[in-house]
């Protein structure tokens, strides 16, 4: 009893108090829908699907054989890749907003935070649709005799990456780069430094922990990402989508070689996370909340070349969304686009995919619903208590940032696959699923507005005679509502988004829009998927305005 | 060493003018203060000095060259900065090293002299430390050794000790005074605390709404205060109505033979509270006061004492002596205040000096 009290921790109320409770709560929720499905995977990688013994033979196949170290080394390529590209867009594209006075810069955000929830398989697509064997700039090229470079494989893979991911760089540096204290950058001028060296030597190193954030996010999410190179990656497999070759191959049998190759994504993942860490150890610089820097005017030659770049970008990033919109308004027959402009391929929605679209509304909506309760009571728990046990909990759900999707549904099929639990095709683990992913965005978001809020509101209500469950909801919970629709907005439009994960539990009847829009895009379905994705897009994009409504730091949300 | 000249200089932020037509003539291997309250203009004029930002009109020579154009770094002006500005993603040593490298000093060089300079302002065991690791004196510290290693013909000092504690900012200014005078460099020093400027200083240039109002040594700002502005901004100063009518001064409730000649009307005198005494005195050289007692604090040295007398209302320091001690509220008690020590002002907005 003893421990147990000072695990939770037992008031004059005695152990069982309401949030003592909640706590225990939370955490069997995290052990059974979190833990529970990666040990799962982690100790199938290490059994013989024939014999069922133990053996290290999975992850010796998987680190030795040519096939698995291209895909290996894919990953890295295309996880790298992406980063680095984000970094190039996004670093100068952070520090020309943020220092000059660039007109157009909520254009810049929004097409930047768009860009970010849109379905990254849609950049892919889209980048096919231009830039493919038969895309528009690659015909008009080849018209005029110039043949251009193929954007399948891992160029093209990069190249949506880079402009998928570039907005986590932009977005954090930027908020970085407003907040540089300006004597920095003064003092080094005053001791003859010149501008630009004053940029590589003071005020990149400055900014460099939000860079690396922002590139490292690039990364994880990169190498996680199943849809863009089983788009346009063509021959260059990567470990994310092996992974699901390898499942859907042993479907029925045990996927220890899936497993193997999931368990390889974590620790990559996992790797550049704790790397990062590292070095953010050593350099923790303070914001200026004073002596900000101003924003100089743009003029000449080097104004022109600044809103020449700020153009550029924002129209790569809008690209894949205009190109949807566009090609959603084609009239088709069948696959075949007939050159008119019409709505057949929304009337082929409506027609034969009602129910895809339903449920995409149905299972995010439930996740949300779930994701909103629960992360008020976890980031209570998480922000309020500072025992170990509540700084555990709070580790636990980074967890989910760093398992690709692939990985958590191979992990959920192996957990409840039999009696007394068996959600094997229903729509409950496809919820629960995207529930525990997207758990995250949301507590972080109700967490942030927790931490502004003073416990004293709470003790002042106790005080007053209110027991603790109802002044969390009357006093409490009121004022974090802004946090938690924000939270939710985000939760949701990553869960209407989700792919990786999907895929591999869905059935003919359980089948969401962005699987449809994957099997579309297959079939050479290009208006049918150009459809969804738009109803996609905007359901994103509606959820994306509320955010700018109702959050301080509209932008900062996001990231 | 350098003579620094300001000419005419003007600066106007839209509506708001920081600086209006400033010009000063600071003498080689001065120690020149800018001194005025916050939004004076001295923070202004330091920057344009550095070349933070430029100036509308005006110019600024550093012995015959002229500065007032050139960009921030290629001025060679050393600047230390109120927050310190010390790199924090760089060592101590790397810091003081900064300014020589972009000056492609050889490494060599750059050793032996940030070394010989870390051991001028005590910092020689820390070179190694990352800014982080140091208190905020020491990162002033390591801010002054960067500023001079560079060997910068003058030193620029945007209120250097402003957020340091009390004590250390004592300990700090006599340090910066005493290697100042060491390396014979003009310094151009900005603060708003008058106690501070009067300390350091060889010359104190007092500020108020974009206006030199003047530039004096410390004792001739504080002894003849040339406007009622620099009379009550620089120590504390008791403000009385007067008024001249014929020969006869009408002050305190006494009438005095005129000290200077000035048309009828009224006047504003002044007189520092250190310079009433308790008692009556002789009434050819003081006026005597009788008042009764606001306030009485004992403030560490001395007493200070607010007394109203009428529709006058003083405030006196007085040594904290036995009978002074004594005082409490509501006591009735006589103070004298000496002719001499009178200062009078025309009776404007910011009346300048008559006698």
């Amino acid at each position: 009893m003893t421990g147990l009290s000072a695990l939770f921790r037992k008031g004059p109320g005695g152990l069982f108090t309401f949030w003592n409770v909640v706590f225990a709560l939370c955490l069997a929720m995290i052990a059974v829908l979190l833990l529970r499905p990666i040990s799962e995977v982690f100790v199938v990688g290490f059994i013989d699907p024939d014999s069922g013994a133990f053996t290290l033979t999975n992850y010796v196949r998987v680190l030795t054989r040519p096939y698995y170290l291209a895909a290996l080394r894919n990953t890295l390529v295309v996880g790298g890749g992406g980063a680095l590209g984000a970094c190039i867009i996004g670093v100068p594209l952070a520090y020309f907003v943020a220092r000059f006075r660039v007109k157009g810069r909520n254009v810049i955000s929004t097409v930047a935070v768009l860009a970010l929830v849109s379905p990254p398989f849609i950049g892919a697509y889209s980048w096919i649709l231009v830039l493919g064997s038969n895309g528009w700039i690659t015909r008009l090229l080849r018209a005029w005799g110039i043949a251009f470079p193929s954007i399948y494989g891992t160029p093209g893979i990069i190249l949506v990456f880079t402009l998928k991911f570039f907005p986590f760089v932009y977005l954090m540096t930027e908020g970085a780069l407003r907040s540089v204290n300006r004597s920095y950058e003064e003092a080094a001028a005053n001791l003859g430094c010149a501008p630009l060296s004053r940029f590589f030597r003071i005020t990149l190193p400055l900014v460099f922990p939000a860079v690396s954030s922002g590139a490292i996010l690039a990364f994880v999410l990169s190498i996680a990402d199943f849809g863009t190179p089983a788009v346009i990656g063509r021959n260059a497999n990567t470990l994310s989508t092996i992974a699901y070759n390898q499942y859907t191959s042993e479907m029925g049998g045990t996927p220890s070689i899936a497993v193997a190759i999931s368990m390889l994504m974590i620790v990559i993942s996992m790797a550049a996370v704790f790397l990062q860490r590292y070095f953010l150890g050593k350099r923790r610089y303070a914001g200026a909340f004073t002596n900000l820097p101003e924003q100089k005017p743009l003029s000449g030659l080097f104004g022109i070349l600044v809103y020449g770049f700020c153009a550029l970008v924002v129209l790569f990033a809008a690209l894949p969304m205009i190109v949807v919109f566009y090609t959603s308004l084609l009239a088709t027959n069948g696959p075949v686009f007939t050159g008119a402009f019409g709505l057949s391929s929304y009337q082929r929605v409506w027609r034969e995919l009602p129910n895809v679209v339903g449920n995409s509304f149905l299972f995010s909506l439930a996740a949300v619903a779930m994701i909103s309760l629960t992360s008020a009571f976890i980031s209570y728990v998480v922000v309020r208590r500072e025992t170990w046990l509540a700084g555990l909990l709070d580790s636990l759900l980074m967890v989910p940032y760093v398992v690709p999707g692939v990985v958590m549904a191979i992990g959920f099929t192996l957990t409840f696959n039999k009696p007394p639990v068996d959600l094997i095709g229903t729509a409950l683990i496809i919820i629960l699923v995207v529930f525990i992913r997207r758990l995250p965005y949301g507590v972080r978001s109700t967490s942030s507005i927790l931490r502004q809020i003073k416990p004293s509101i709470e003790e002042a209500a106790i005080n007053l005679g209110s027991p603790p469950a109802k002044a969390f909801l009357k006093v409490t919970v009121p004022i974090m509502i802004p946090g938690i629709i924000v939270g939710a907005m985000m939760s949701f439009i990553t869960a209407i988004n989700e792919l990786s994960s999907t895929l591999l539990l869905y059935t003919g009847a359980t089948a969401t829009m962005p699987v449809k829009i994957y099997a579309a895009v297959l079939d050479g379905e290009f208006g049918l998927a150009a459809a969804l994705s738009t109803i996609l897009l905007v359901s994103s994009g509606i959820c994306v305005f509320v955010v700018f409504r109702l959050s301080e730091n509209r932008e900062g949300a996001f990231v | 060493m350098a003579r620094v000249r300001i000419l005419d200089l003007k600066k106007s932020y839209g509506d708001f003018t920081a600086l209006k037509s400033i010009s000063l003539d600071i003498p080689s291997g001065a120690f020149f203060t800018l001194l005025g309250p916050s939004g004076c203009g001295k923070t202004t004029l330091l920057r344009a000095i550095a070349g933070f930002h430029a100036q509308d009109a005006g110019s600024i020579w550093v012995d015959d060259v002229s500065i007032g154009e050139k960009p921030a770094h290629l001025r060679d002006v050393g600047m230390v900065f109120q927050d310190y500005a010390v790199f924090p993603h760089l060592s101590v040593f790397d810091n003081v090293a900064f300014g020589l490298r972009q000056r492609k000093v050889p490494t060599a060089e750059i050793r032996a002299r940030v070394g010989k300079m870390l051991d001028v302002v005590q910092l020689g065991p820390l070179a190694k430390r990352m800014p982080h690791q140091l208190s905020g004196g020491q990162q002033q510290r390591v801010g002054l050794a960067r500023a001079l290693v560079i060997r910068p013909k003058v030193l620029l000092m945007d209120e250097p000790l402003s957020n340091l504690d009390a004590k250390l900012r004592v300990e700090l200014r006599r340090d910066i005074r005493d290697l100042q005078r060491e390396f014979g460099i003009t310094t151009i020093y900005v603060t708003h605390d008058q106690e501070e400027a009067l300390a350091v200083s060889d010359q104190v240039c007092v500020m108020h709404q974009g206006i030199a109002q003047q530039v004096g040594t410390p004792w001739e700002i504080y002894s003849r205060a040339a406007n009622l502005f620099v009379a009550s901004f620089v120590g504390s100063n008791n403000r009385i109505k007067a008024a001249v009518s014929g020969d006869r001064l009408e002050v305190a409730g006494a009438s005095i033979p005129c000290p200077f000649s000035h048309a009828a009307g009224p006047v504003v005198a002044t007189i520092r509270p250190e310079k009433l005494r308790l008692g009556a005195t002789d009434p050819a050289t003081s006026i005597c006061v009788r008042g009764r007692v606001r306030h009485a604090m004992f403030i560490g040295r001395e007493l200070e004492i607010g007394l109203d007398a009428g529709d006058l209302s003083l405030t006196a320091l007085l040594a904290a002596d036995a009978r002074a001690v004594g005082l409490g509220p509501g006591d009735e008690v006589d103070v004298s205040l000496p002719l001499a020590d009178f200062a009078f002002y025309e009776d404007t907005e910011n009346g300048s000096l008559i006698a």
